[in-house]
């Protein structure tokens, strides 16, 4: 194991405000060694990996009244106005979520959001009817200020959520598109075809995580001590101490590993499934949907989690848990632009005879002199927004520029 | 109990074996009273298999109605379904000391016979007086119990609840469905147990590095989400090499096909 591949990984809590149903509590540990991840990072490379990403979309409806934006997606009366809305660029949406990023609903600090959980604190559960209106005999779901709070709150923690990476991809992922027609019933000309539609699509996913391996952190040169474990390693002149904690590939690191944590972050993902939950009463009563966005393959697809399962067997005891989920699609965004020509692929992992790999190199290091690719035969291409096109910087490495 | 204890010993002499430094980390059984919180079992017992089950799997389903209308599909979310555990355990190995493995089952109602006549009890002793089989008694009859308190006509009175420890997982609820056991030629000397167990509640302890929400979610020093539109990750940063979603949204080149 190559020790440059080798990345620190997300902790673990930043994923432990993401609200859940009422029959599941957690709570974090502070561990005392680190997570390993033992695999091949470069392989889930923002840009030249394959990395299968998770995220937590903030319910529509939510957004468009907070930003007081008429919903560009929702359905329009009428043909002309149907086909001028349709789309199936993911802009709008991103567009709507980083206005209400901007909104003052969204708190910009941590200490602001501290300040709405205060609030929900002092208020207690309902019902409060000075700070009602509506008639206790009436009660709506969000009946007070407190509830709007706690929507606020959990809606603020979805949008401070950052994406989960899974840091092995699934093993297997099974995209299934399904008609809803009949081609049984026959009259006396033979048999009558009738389409209803289409089923939304399942992808059933299934994977394995790696090994449970955690560590140590490295020891001071100063004191030959286990960095934040003063005076508990044995000072051994050279030798490794030993630790009070499991570390290495063994059973017991399973809740300090890496690959245990994002399980888990994940089994949070399908837990909390973009809801927006009555965790004041506890009820299953939910007061608004998000969803759930997977990011794979250029393709977005937003649903939510069906099922979920895991297993622990006798026969993986060093990890590799094996965990599988079912995803139903509400709606699949394809971002992948259009080519107009076919180029060697880059080489994920370092290679020298890859000059497309040497190439990449030196546009790290002048990372400006690359946003290329906007272009479709020198032409600005509109739905391109965003991208700068600098042609002097793209001559000499891409031929159609050279024309 | 059987009437002479068995000389083997389990894989597990305790239910805090897990925080006895060896190494051993039991699947741990209780009976909770109908608070959801007070064992009914004295303090210092716990039941704890032979050997740990040999899979336990955790099966989560979300309740959702999913109706086709003329305007699209229309979801309703009623939260989560019923979540449930499929445990698979073997009893481990019938053995008895001098004798090693044995399938053998006796006879009670033969040992009494041979008891009113003056004979000896010697040759009837077999399987049944073997820790695994005694092991696997107590799980049967826990799983007759599942917690429910019965008054003297066997009417349930009172509901508790199970409560499965394992590894910084608890899981409260309950046995449900069939509590299969097999005894196959292909592996003599023990039975294969299959059961499964209905979640209520759920309650894991996860562990995770510290993290300071002020300076990981935002920038240090600064009002700023680390998820910030524009923000350029830093290297070496808790979320360097890994997708800014936001941040590539906003610098329009994520999803753009890079071609280098």
């Amino acid at each position: 194991m190559a020790s440059s591949r080798l990345k620190k990984v997300p902790a673990a809590q930043l994923y432990a405000k993401l609200a859940a149903g009422p029959g599941w509590q957690r709570e974090y540990e502070i561990q005392q060694g680190i997570p390993i991840d033992g695999s091949n990072a470069s392989l889930r490379d923002p840009t030249y990996g394959s990395p299968f990403t998770f995220r937590i979309m903030p319910p529509e409806v939510l957004v468009n009244a907070l930003t007081s934006q008429p919903d560009p997606e929702a359905p329009q009366i009428g043909i002309m106005g149907a086909a001028l809305n349709e789309s199936s660029d993911f802009t709008a949406k991103r567009t709507r979520i980083a206005a209400l990023r901007a909104t003052s609903f969204v708190a910009d600090t941590e200490a602001g959001i501290k300040r709405l959980e205060a609030l929900i604190a002092l208020n207690g559960v309902l019902f409060d009817p000075s700070n009602s209106r509506t008639s206790a005999a009436n009660v709506p779901a969000i009946s007070d200020v407190t509830q709007a709070a706690n929507v606020l709150l959990q809606l603020n923690r979805a949008l401070q959520t950052p994406p989960l990476t899974l840091l092995i991809n699934p093993s297997q992922l099974n995209i299934s598109y399904g008609t809803i027609q009949n081609y049984s019933e026959r009259n006396r000309y033979g048999y009558i075809f009738q389409r209803w539609g289409e089923q939304q699509i399942r992808m059933n996913v299934q994977g394995k995580t790696g090994a449970f391996i955690a560590g140590v952190k490295a020891l001071t040169p100063q004191t030959n001590e286990i960095q934040n474990f003063g005076g508990i390693g044995a000072r051994s002149g050279g030798a490794i101490p030993s630790t009070p904690f499991a570390t290495g590939v063994q059973f017991a690191t399973k809740r300090d590993s890496a690959s245990w944590q994002n399980l888990m972050s994940l089994f949070t993902f399908y837990r909390n499934n973009g809801y927006i939950y009555d965790n004041l009463e506890q009820t299953e009563a939910h007061l608004f949907i998000g969803s759930i966005a997977i990011d794979y393959d250029q393709n977005t697809w937003i649903g939510h989690f069906e099922n979920f399962e895991w297993q622990y067997t006798e026969q993986n005891q060093l990890g590799g848990v094996e965990f599988s989920f079912e995803f139903v699609v509400d709606i699949f965004y394809d971002n992948a632009q259009r080519e107009f020509q076919v180029l060697p692929i880059a080489a994920p992992t370092p290679s020298p005879s890859d000059p497309l790999w040497q190439q990449k190199r030196q546009q790290q290091s002048r990372p400006e002199a690359f946003t290329v690719n906007a272009t479709v035969r020198g032409v600005q291409d509109a739905t391109t927004t965003g991208v700068t096109v600098d042609r002097s910087n793209a001559t000499g490495i891409f031929s159609p520029f050279n024309t | 109990m059987p009437s002479k204890l068995p000389v083997f010993a389990g894989a597990f002499s305790s239910f805090r074996d897990e925080v006895s430094g060896r190494g051993r980390r039991p699947v741990v059984f209780d009976i909770l009273s109908s608070d959801g919180e007070t064992s009914l079992l004295p303090e210092d017992l716990r039941l704890v298999l032979h050997v740990n089950p040999s899979s336990m799997t955790m099966h989560y389903e979300k309740n959702i109605t999913r109706i086709q209308t003329k305007g699209g599909w229309v979801e309703q979310h009623w939260g989560d379904s019923t979540e449930r555990i499929s445990f698979s355990a073997a009893t481990g190995g019938f053995m008895r000391l001098y004798a090693g493995l044995s399938n053998k089952t006796g006879s009670s109602s033969f040992g009494n016979e041979l008891q009113s006549t003056g004979g000896t009890l010697t040759a009837v002793q077999g399987r049944r007086e073997t820790i695994a089989y005694d092991k696997f008694l107590d799980i049967l009859a826990m799983f007759h119990n599942n917690g429910s308190i019965y008054d003297v006509n066997g009417n349930i009175v009172i509901q508790g609840y199970i409560k499965v420890t394992f590894d910084g997982g608890v899981y409260v609820g309950w046995f449900d469905g069939d509590f299969t056991v097999t005894e196959s030629a292909e592996k003599p000397y023990q039975f294969e147990i299959s059961t499964n167990f209905n979640i209520d509640r759920e309650e894991l302890v996860l562990r995770s590095e510290v993290v300071d929400t002020n300076t990981e979610l935002y920038l240090p020093g600064t009002a700023t989400p680390q998820f910030e539109p524009g923000h350029v990750q830093a290297p070496g940063g808790p979320f360097d090499g890994f997708l800014n979603l936001f941040e590539e949204e906003q610098a329009g080149t994520v999803f753009r096909g890079v071609t280098s």
